[in-house]
């Protein structure tokens, strides 16, 4: 009841059909309850499959009529309609967030890399924290357990009844002045003219000091796991190499790079380096991830970190971080 | 308790046996764990969050020692002008190439790729300070390498032996500082890690490599001194225990203050590093190991029984094992937690290698073994065919009678 009441109170509104629902999925209903029989559980679940069912084929349907719409309306870019129809996103921030800065991507790979400086602003209003973009980094790039590029925290905020949460989505943040490249021994690590802290696989022998060395724990070591292991046998599919830093790396034992090696997100620059967007902007379910040319005064990214909303992680430490975060 | 008596009577050659009975028992012990780590590369529990553990940590200790060692022999040689030490520097050389050589073994094995390493002297980053400490040790290698040859053959083959050595000497002992002081900077400069990012680390780390230094220093004094059974030999060992004591009491009050400093303030970044090495899940690795065996017992041992032979032994020998546990308890704290508003990273992501939950697994202790016993095993090989044809040869030097 007291749960009832609170949301009267907070809504302003009545609440009270819904909520005996609400209730009821919460577990928290405490009126009388049938007794269980076979025969009811069955009627329960058979009538909640049906609605269930019947409520997915609706939005289906519905969804299916408005991109036949949006085809027809605009058969160059179907998605553009479609997507804008079924999300609540306002036209300027939907028509162009992924060709635009495609496009961008596109302009500026034609400049010599040093007048580029790639830069990742993540608006942690927008992320939902469902972890497509980890997902998608780790099928880009062959990731083996244990191994991860972008993982995404969970912040949970302020104490019960003023609660929130935040999803704080943490690649590489390509420091300008990175901690972990000086103390490299051998230079396996180094900045590249466009920012991009990139690796040479072959050249890294495995110290691990760059780890410690990095303020935001985004580097990772390769052990060597797979994800079939202690199964009859690895599968092949594990040893497929990957394409990080535009070379084919096989995994092939544990003497053979990446294994044995630091690795840490890199901004896809192979895909980059292929006039593509790297793969976390892509998959992000919320367009809440952007990347562009900070130099191109024109570009998505460089009007969002002119925001005042935008903040970098431990921006105390004078890193210098290229991933920006909007709040 | 340590029949002393019966320690200091075995001969050279049961000396020489026991170590390598020792060596070889390690050797087999550990070698199941090195296999473990070049053939299937598996680098027991450590993990993506805390990057190094107990290699590390055995890696620095034996540092401490080797460099250490030299530093207190000469300093008591040269500055205290302790009587009776001077014949101890072939075995003091001899016992410093076997830490080195165990230290670089325990490294190797912590790399991703060992067959690498090479690239850190042909294709250095020099702004690195693993590469200094890398060039630094290598170098150290052959200085101490050059004395030992100067002490066995140096005679034969060079007109100015005395000269030579003293050259030697004189050079290892900058060096050993500039070591020390690179892998206390390495450590220190790192600025992602505040338990570690302290300008006080390295001259820490030099407080700490003298003390243990001259803690085996004593021990080797007192089971391999060529004057082994002389009244002088009793004599330096009692001298050594009190310089012993006054050292170690020294280095108890700077870690003190050190950890004050920490404390105090109460800082969450850096304290939490203090909190886990006082009363974290190892706790008993300082308060029992540490604080007990190596500092409490040997101060009331060499305080109470300063005359004592088995007592100024046993001090010694329980500072210098228990103090293992100093530079793990440095390394594995100053990693063992998220840094500042990385804390949700525990949650992010699961597996067993991003934690930040650390306890060495065998296969790490088994390597330790295997290191350890490395170690033992140059020193016994080196003491039988260098050391005791040294001893054997200048037996009249060691006034007035060597005991055999």
């Amino acid at each position: 009841m007291e749960i009832k009441n609170s949301i009267t109170r907070q809504n302003g509104i009545s609440v009270v059909e819904e909520e005996g629902d609400l209730r009821k999925i919460l577990g928290l209903d405490d009126s009388p309850k049938p007794e269980k029989t076979t025969e009811n559980n069955r009627k329960r679940f058979l009538k909640q499959a049906l609605t269930l069912l019947g409520t997915g084929a609706l939005s289906m349907s519905a969804m299916v009529t408005q991109g036949l719409a949006a085809i027809e309306e605009n058969p160059d870019n179907p998605g553009e309609n479609f997507l804008e129809s079924a999300v609540s996103f306002s036209e300027s921030e939907l028509e162009n967030v992924i060709v635009r800065m495609q496009k961008e991507l596109q302009r500026a790979m034609q400049k010599p890399m040093e007048e580029r400086k790639w830069v990742m602003v993540i608006d942690l209003r927008k992320c939902t924290g469902c972890g497509a973009c980890t997902v998608s980094c780790i099928a880009e790039n062959h990731l083996p357990p244990g191994v991860v590029y972008r993982p995404v925290i969970e912040e949970e905020l302020g104490s019960y009844p003023n609660v929130s949460m935040r999803s704080i989505p943490r690649p590489c943040m390509q420091c300008e002045t990175a901690p972990c490249v000086p103390v490299c021994p051998v230079k396996a690590t180094w900045i590249r003219p466009d920012g991009i802290v990139d690796m040479d696989y072959d050249q890294c022998i495995g110290c691990r000091y760059c780890m410690t060395a990095c303020p935001y724990h985004a580097r990772t070591f390769d052990f060597g796991y797979n994800y079939t292991d202690n199964t009859p046998e690895v599968q092949p599919y594990e040893k497929v190499g990957n394409f990080e830093y535009g070379k084919r790396w096989d995994r092939e034992g544990h003497h053979s790079s990446p294994v044995g090696n630091v690795r840490k997100c890199h901004f896809c620059t192979h895909k980059l380096d292929a006039g593509m967007l790297p793969s976390c902007v892509t998959t992000c379910i919320g367009y809440a991830t952007y990347f562009g040319d900070s130099n191109d005064p024109e570009s998505l990214v460089s009007e969002l970190i002119s925001r005042p909303n935008k903040m970098r992680l431990k921006q105390e430490m004078g890193t210098k971080p290229r991933v920006y975060y909007l709040t | 308790m340590l029949n002393f008596q019966k320690v200091a009577n075995l001969n050279r050659k049961k000396n020489f046996w026991i170590s390598f009975t020792l060596a070889i028992l390690a050797l087999a012990a550990g070698s199941w764990g090195v296999i473990q780590v070049i053939i299937y590369g598996n680098h027991g529990s450590l993990t993506s969050y805390v990057p190094w553990g107990l290699w590390v940590g055995v890696y620095v200790y034996l540092v401490w020692l080797e460099v250490g060692m030299i530093l207190s022999f000469f300093i008591c040689r040269r500055f205290l002008k302790v009587e009776g030490i001077k014949h101890l520097g072939p075995v003091v050389m001899l016992a410093a190439i076997s830490a080195l050589l165990g230290a670089l073994f325990a490294i190797g094995m912590d790399l991703g790729h060992p067959f690498r390493f090479w690239k850190a002297y042909f294709q250095p980053q020099l702004g690195s300070l693993m590469t200094w400490m890398i060039w630094l040790h290598t170098l150290y290698l052959f200085i101490l390498v050059g004395e030992l040859w100067a002490y066995k053959r140096g005679r034969e083959f060079v007109d100015k032996y005395e000269i030579y050595l003293n050259f030697l000497t004189y050079i290892s002992i900058p060096f050993g500082v500039l070591l020390i002081a690179v892998i206390g900077g390495l450590f220190g400069v790192v600025a992602a890690r505040p338990f570690w990012n302290a300008s006080v680390l390295p001259l820490m780390f030099f407080i700490a490599s003298l003390i243990a230094g001259l803690g085996l220093l004593t021990v080797l004094h007192l089971l391999f001194s060529p004057r082994r059974g002389t009244e002088q030999y009793v004599e330096t060992a009692q001298t050594l225990g009190r310089l012993f004591l006054g050292a170690m009491l020294i280095g108890a009050i700077a870690s003190l203050a050190n950890g004050l400093v920490i404390a105090y303030p109460n800082v969450p970044a850096y304290a939490e590093g203090l909190r886990m090495v006082l009363f974290g899940p190892f706790w008993w690795t300082i308060w029992i190991i540490h604080l007990g065996f190596g500092l409490l017992i040997p101060v009331v041992l060499l305080a109470f029984f300063r005359k004592n032979l088995t007592a100024i032994a046993i001090a010694t020998g329980f500072y210098v094992l228990a103090f293992t546990m100093v530079p793990v308890n440095i390394i594995i704290p100053g990693l063992a937690y998220p840094m500042p508003a990385m804390e949700g990273l525990r949650e992010a992501f699961h597996h067993t290698k991003l934690s930040f939950g650390y306890t060495p697994s065998i296969v790490e202790w088994l390597v330790v073994l295997f290191a350890v016993g490395f170690s033992l095993f140059i020193f016994s090989i080196g003491y039988r065919y260098i050391i005791e044809p040294y001893f054997i040869e200048h037996q009249h030097e060691f006034l007035p009678k060597v005991k055999q």
